[in-house]
């Protein structure tokens, strides 16, 4: 039987939380990701459901969303992030500030879906395509940012 | 609809637009907050001591009163119709009831659990209860006031891009 000292094991249990809060903000941009590029390929295939299933998105994306924003002030604590003098802290500043109007632009579609009626005709299909494209590029972007960060 | 782009009582307190808009002003908040003090470089040192737990936490927490605030004022205002002044008492009352609610339960739920196994006495946790209430009231009527003019200016933005019929779409 083998026994760990309580530092040991703090250190232990620290660590999963860090791991498991670094996998649900993962998590959380492949549902935003994920389901933008779904809904855009929906709008372009014209179903005729395309307003139902991007209200069903929208629920999902702002509920992930908040989960992102926690999640990811989790990762930079956890981190011990570089201070904003560094090229790391500039780059953290501008995904900050991509978010904020980010989460401006998104809550205009989202406002925009939530009043568009259950009948949708062309041009409602034309306008998800456009919507949803535009998502999916700027979360893309935010993706690169991530990865320029991670990666040092 | 395409003759009256106002948005209407039932669209406003639909289930999503209240998710939408509290969303929005919980991560505008903390992203109001963050952004700046990390380019202070005052949050580097702090950030690492809080406990991530705690800090989701908080965050939760501070969601689910945004979301209660958000669908009782979007019960009792209208934005397109009301006047601003009604719309900033509203906004100012229920951003004091958030701070109220915040400060009081992270009491409840950190400070008296604290003062039960440490020399901590009630009568301390009853003082902070008293100096922060007020202070949460003031600073959570001036953001709820902020948050009501971003809702504004996102309802007025939306209702621009809503497709209602072809001719919208040009």
């Amino acid at each position: 039987m083998t026994f760990f000292p309580a530092a040991e094991h703090a250190r232990v249990m620290s660590e999963s939380l860090h791991l498991a809060v670094r996998t649900v903000h993962v998590l959380g941009m492949a549902v935003l990701l994920g389901g933008a590029g779904l809904v855009w390929l929906a709008a372009r295939q014209r179903i005729a459901s395309i307003t139902a299933l991007a209200r069903t998105y929208e629920w999902l994306f702002w509920g992930a969303f908040g989960v992102l924003v926690a999640t990811g002030i989790g990762n930079l604590g956890a981190l011990g992030a570089p201070g904003p003098a560094t090229r790391w802290g500039q780059v953290v500043l501008v995904k900050l500030s991509l978010v904020a109007l980010f989460v401006v632009a998104s809550a205009v579609r989202t406002l925009a879906v939530a009043r568009i009626g259950d009948t949708a005709p062309v041009a409602v299909a034309t306008w998800h395509e456009r919507a949803y494209g535009a998502t999916a590029l700027s979360l893309l972007g935010l993706v690169a940012l991530a990865e320029v960060l991670a990666h040092g | 609809m395409a003759e009256n782009a106002d948005w209407t009582a039932s669209e406003r307190q639909q289930p999503l637009t209240v998710w939408t808009l509290s969303t929005v002003n919980t991560v505008g908040f903390v992203l109001a907050l963050l952004i700046p003090s990390y380019a202070s470089g005052g949050l580097s040192d702090v950030l690492p001591t809080l406990g991530t737990a705690l800090g989701l936490g908080v965050f939760a927490f501070l969601w689910l009163v945004v979301w209660a605030t958000t669908r009782w004022l979007l019960d009792r205002v209208d934005p397109t119709t009301d006047s601003l002044s009604r719309l900033v008492l509203w906004a100012g009352a229920f951003g004091s009831l958030d701070g109220i609610i915040f400060v009081l339960g992270i009491v409840i739920a950190l400070v008296v659990p604290t003062a039960l196994v440490t020399s901590l006495d009630l009568l301390s946790v009853a003082l902070i209860a008293a100096i922060g209430v007020p202070i949460a009231a003031a600073v959570g009527a001036v953001v709820g006031i902020t948050a009501l003019s971003l809702d504004l200016v996102l309802l007025r933005a939306s209702d621009g891009v809503t497709p209602r019929d072809g001719s919208r779409q040009q």
